[in-house]
């Protein structure tokens, strides 16, 4: 209790200012979790010392983050109060208080009252009623406790107070900027991919999320879009198995703020507690997209059965491609029209934040008519340190039209194994120094058959 | 005794020593006639705060001590106290015995310290409402309650019925706050003050940084704050107050005792089977050692833990700004005027504002071993962004030119609307005067590196060893509409010192390792080749 006697009495010395809300609150709010709040507000300010209450902030606010500025003052001290009223923290702000404990006899129903001193509050309560000492509530019996008040400084909303010394008496306009979790927003792509044309519409939605306990009313609001904190950019490695298939150099059609996209919101909104809200923020139609089947082996490998192809879509994010804006991280789900016109959901993939002007590729699923097996024909030791191997892959379409399918056989190069291919049925291609890629024309309804030796030396 | 040889007692202590024939006849008389003073409350309090989860607390207290055997009970100290640390000082008298008191009252505590007492037991009968009450013994209580009741043995709540204890007093041995007691003699009474110092746990800082970067990207504003927390239940209030940057040699055994407080378990016999027997109940184990906590908590987590690590409150000093001063291999700062330091709070006081110092912004690249980007598993090659790096001139004639204590830097600029953005937030480590300040904010989706290793061959040497040879090919692009700076470091983490060759920029040639800094033209790329060879 000496506590809360301490601060109702620093409350009792300095008058206190205006209780304001937000005039006009502006939220940028960063892909990984994290939001800046803007926040104006007109104060009345006192002459001289004065404590300020600003109800209304996140109530998962940053608090070494906080910056109260007005003009012709100066901060003093400032006290955010994260002491919100529950019933544990009621219970333990009276410790060394009376309380009053109200029984009901299950059995009886009579009710008796009784006043209790709280002596700790500590992995259970532990009370003195009339000069005996007992747990609150250790027999289960419905026990219900009935306190005075509540204490002075326990509110049922975050509230940040800040102590100034004012030059002047008046309103004034006042800005509060901090850093709070709880707000986030992801990206979330439709893409319509129409086979036919070679063409795609793209749709991009911006999520927001706010798990806050705290409502933003008529928010100024802005999106922004890249790898904001230390050590992102190790854990952001792209692999070019993965979506993105090259590096990009167009600006494209997107405001930026330091290294990071920046999307603003039309109008005012309001970003409810507990709220999920989509804002559209790409949208373009008629940007080049093709289909393509693809395989990726590791190993030489016989295969029982036959194995289906990726299905992949490729478009470049490019101005001459019809679309010309980078894409922030999120998922881009596939959509395709069936032969009565309807769309359906074909597949959807991951990516990472990708820079405009690149190449895109995304892994929607497995083909079902597009299969490879492969098999280890033969397989000859020449030395302890030469191995020839023998691989046939047979390449089956049971589509009514021609496919192209791409072979990539990695994994058979090593840190000691130099690896070149003696013999082979097609001709490859080597992209680099760890890659033997093939791409393998498959007739309609039939099949194309590779074969190829490899000769690995180990030094 | 024991402070007689304690550097820093000074007078008190050599008066202590010559005193030291008489005063133990002294004990001996006066045995019987042992006082108990309370000191409630300290005059004033000073305390030093360490980075490392310790602080030092040094209170002036005043007792009326009376002459002979008396016990000092100090209330209200930390209850986080190191009780092995504390020392006496300007006392003149003896200390024959002290006692840190933590336990503190508990539902299981009760039990525990009951053993062998007699508590009543109320058993209420649900349908007809009749409360039994009896009289039982607590035979055992630390470990599940083991009661006593008419001559027979049974467990508690196992009766099936709400069953209710009460006892008749808190024992002794427990508190409602922790306790330092002091058993001394004295040999004349007298109002005496007495300097009171110990180590306490649970207290911390670090420094928060805002850089302000200005919108021509090669100046920004610095200001530093102290946050300082205290993560116990009592306040320290009106302390002179300092705070200790750098790193100090800790031990293991300096730490609180505080326990956690005992949950009450009733345990009364497991269920069981004829099938499947009686379960075996495992011995409850020890409470684990609270968390080591070797860091102050970084404010930037994510949310739902950031809001768990927050203590209560936030306080944040601006028209007191904390002084450095040199001490010995640490930096000490000052905050000029007394401070409060609640329980359960934090506090900023500003300790760094520099409205003008000068940076430079780095796209950065590093690659950090051969297996991480030369290996065979990188197929066809990948795609890098780059790490966004804010490099600070924190030479000792620059403009900023101060040590930087470790804690987090928050990196945040205006846009030409008047907006503020934050652009990201990097750890800040100790950091001497004219020590390189480079801090890695973020990562950079416009910028990239495309790696393709275009060939590799190995020569055998004499011996086991072979000599590698890559040849790579780094692509670059800005997608930006700004010029970049780039920087591209291989081989930190090389064991092999690594030699580049053909290349087809020309690279750092004084860096220990090797290094190639380039500009990029808004929307254009750039390909750097060589080859890489080292042994093995």
């Amino acid at each position: 209790m000496k506590k809360l006697l301490a601060t109702a009495s620093l409350m009792v010395l300095t008058a206190t200012g205006t209780a304001a809300l937000a005039d006009d609150l502006a939220i940028t709010i960063y892909n990984n979790g994290l939001a800046l709040v803007e926040d104006e507000r007109t104060v009345t300010f006192p002459n001289g010392r004065t404590t300020i209450e600003l109800p209304g902030v996140s109530s998962q606010i940053n608090a070494p983050t906080v910056t109260f500025q007005a003009d012709s003052m100066s901060i003093v001290e400032q006290n955010f109060d994260f002491d919100l009223l529950t019933p544990a923290k009621l219970m333990e702000k009276a410790v060394g208080e009376e309380i009053e404990i109200v029984r009901i006899n299950p059995g009886t129903g009579n009710e008796t009252r009784e006043t209790a001193k709280v002596l700790s509050v500590n992995n259970g309560v532990v009370v003195e009623i009339d000069d005996r000492i007992e747990i609150l509530r250790d027999d289960n019996l419905p026990t219900r406790v009935i306190f005075d008040g509540v204490p002075e400084n326990l509110r049922a909303r975050p509230t940040l107070s800040v102590m100034v010394d004012s030059d002047a008496a008046g309103d004034r306009d006042a800005t509060l900027t901090y850093l709070t979790g709880g707000l986030s927003w992801r990206a979330d792509y439709v893409l319509l991919f129409n086979e036919a044309e070679e063409e795609m519409d793209l749709q991009g939605w911006a999520t927001l999320g706010n798990t806050t306990d705290t409502t933003f009313e008529n928010v100024r609001t802005q999106l922004v879009a890249g790898g904001v904190g230390a050590g992102q950019g190790y854990n952001d490695r792209r692999y070019q198995d993965g979506p993105v298939r090259s590096g990009g150099m167009e600006a494209g059609n997107v405001e930026r703020i330091g290294d990071n996209y920046l999307y603003t919101l039309p109008g005012r909104t309001t970003i409810a507690s507990k709220q999920t809200k989509q804002v559209g923020f790409v949208d373009a139609t008629g940007v080049d997209a093709a289909k393509k089947y693809e395989y990726l082996t590791g190993g030489f490998q016989t295969m029982a059965n036959p194995v289906n192809a990726d299905v992949r879509i490729a478009f470049s994010n490019s101005r001459d491609a019809g679309l010309g804006a980078p894409l922030p991280q999120g998922i881009i789900r596939v959509y395709a029209k069936d032969a009565q016109g309807r769309a359906q959901f074909i597949g959807e993939d991951n990516i990472s934040h990708v820079a405009g002007g690149s190449d895109i590729s995304l892994k929607i699923g497995s083909a079902f008519d597009v299969t490879v097996q492969s098999t280890q024909t033969n397989r000859r030791v020449l030395s302890r340190k030469v191995v020839e191997t023998s691989m046939k892959y047979v390449v089956r379409n049971a589509r009514p039209e021609p496919v192209t399918l791409t072979l990539r056989q990695s994994g058979v190069t090593g840190w000691r194994m130099e690896t070149e291919v003696t013999e082979e049925s097609l001709s490859h291609r080597k992209p680099d120094a760890n890659s033997f890629v093939w791409d393998i024309d498959v007739p309609a309804e039939g099949e194309t058959e590779l074969t190829f030796t490899m000769r690995q030396v180990t030094r | 005794m024991l402070l007689a040889s304690l550097p820093g007692c000074g007078q008190s202590a050599s008066e202590g020593a010559s005193d030291y024939p008489a005063a133990s006849s002294e004990q001996a008389r006066s045995f019987a006639t042992e006082r108990t003073v309370v000191s409630e409350a300290p005059a004033d309090i000073a305390l030093t705060i360490y980075t490392d989860d310790l602080a030092l607390i040094t209170e002036r207290r005043t007792v009326n001590l009376p002459a002979g055997r008396s016990v000092i009970r100090f209330e209200g100290v930390s209850e986080m106290m190191v009780p092995q640390s504390a020392i006496l000082r300007a006392f003149s008298g003896f200390t024959l015995e002290r006692n840190f008191d933590f336990d503190l009252i508990s539902p299981g505590a009760l039990f525990a310290g009951a053993e062998g007492e007699t508590v009543t037991v109320s058993r209420t009968n649900p349908s007809t409402g009749r409360v039994e009450q009896k009289q039982a013994v607590v035979v055992s209580g630390s470990n599940g309650v083991v009661l006593e009741i008419d001559g027979e043995i049974e467990a508690l709540q196992c009766a099936g019925l709400p069953e209710k204890t009460a006892f008749d007093h808190v024992p002794d041995s427990l508190n409602p706050q922790p306790v330092l007691s002091i058993e001394v003699t004295a040999a004349e009474a007298d109002e005496q003050e007495i300097v009171l110092s110990y180590l306490a746990t649970n207290f911390g800082w670090q420094a928060d940084y805002r850089l302000d970067v200005n919108p021509d990207g090669e100046t920004g504003q610095l200001v530093g704050w102290l946050t300082v927390y205290n993560e116990t239940e009592v306040s320290i209030k009106e302390a002179s107050t300092a705070i200790i940057a750098g790193e100090l040699q800790r031990l293991w055994e300096t730490r609180a005792e505080k326990g956690s407080a005992k949950p009450f378990a009733a345990r009364c016999w497991p269920r069981g089977s004829s099938k499947t027997g009686v379960p075996v109940s495992r011995t409850l184990a020890a409470p684990p050692p609270r968390a080591y906590r070797s860091n102050v908590p970084q404010p930037a987590m994510a949310a739902p833990e950031m809001e768990m690590m927050m203590a209560d409150s936030v306080m944040v000093t601006a028209s007191k700004e904390a002084e450095l001063e040199e001490f010995g291999d640490y930096k000490l700062y000052r905050v000029p005027e007394p401070t409060t330091v609640a329980a359960y709070q934090e506090k900023q006081v500003l300790f760094l504002d520099k409205p003008e110092i000068d940076l430079e912004k780095i796209h950065t690249f590093n690659i950090y071993g051969p297996e991480n980007i030369y290996g065979p598993e990188n197929a066809i090659g990948q795609i890098l962004p780059a790490t966004v790096e804010y490099h600070l001139d924190n030479s000792r004639d620059g403009k900023l030119g101060l040590p930087l204590p470790e804690g987090t830097i928050r990196v945040m600029t205006t846009s030409s609307e008047g907006r503020l953005f934050y652009l990201g937030e990097d750890s800040v480590r100790n950091l001497a005067v004219d020590l390189p300040a480079e801090f890695e904010i973020a990562s950079a989706a416009d910028v990239q590196m495309e790696t393709r290793l275009l060939d590799r061959g190995i020569t055998e040497l004499p011996g086991r060893n072979v000599q590698r040879e890559v040849s790579v090919e780094h692509s670059f692009f800005n997608a930006s509409p700004e010029e970049v700076t780039i920087k591209l470091k291989i081989g930190e983490a090389f064991y092999t010192p690594i030699t580049i060759s053909d290349e087809n920029l020309m690279r750092d040639l004084d860096a220990d390792t090797p290094k190639w800094r380039f500009t990029l033209a808004p929307e254009s790329s750039r390909l750097v080749s060589y080859t890489a060879t080292w042994t093995d």
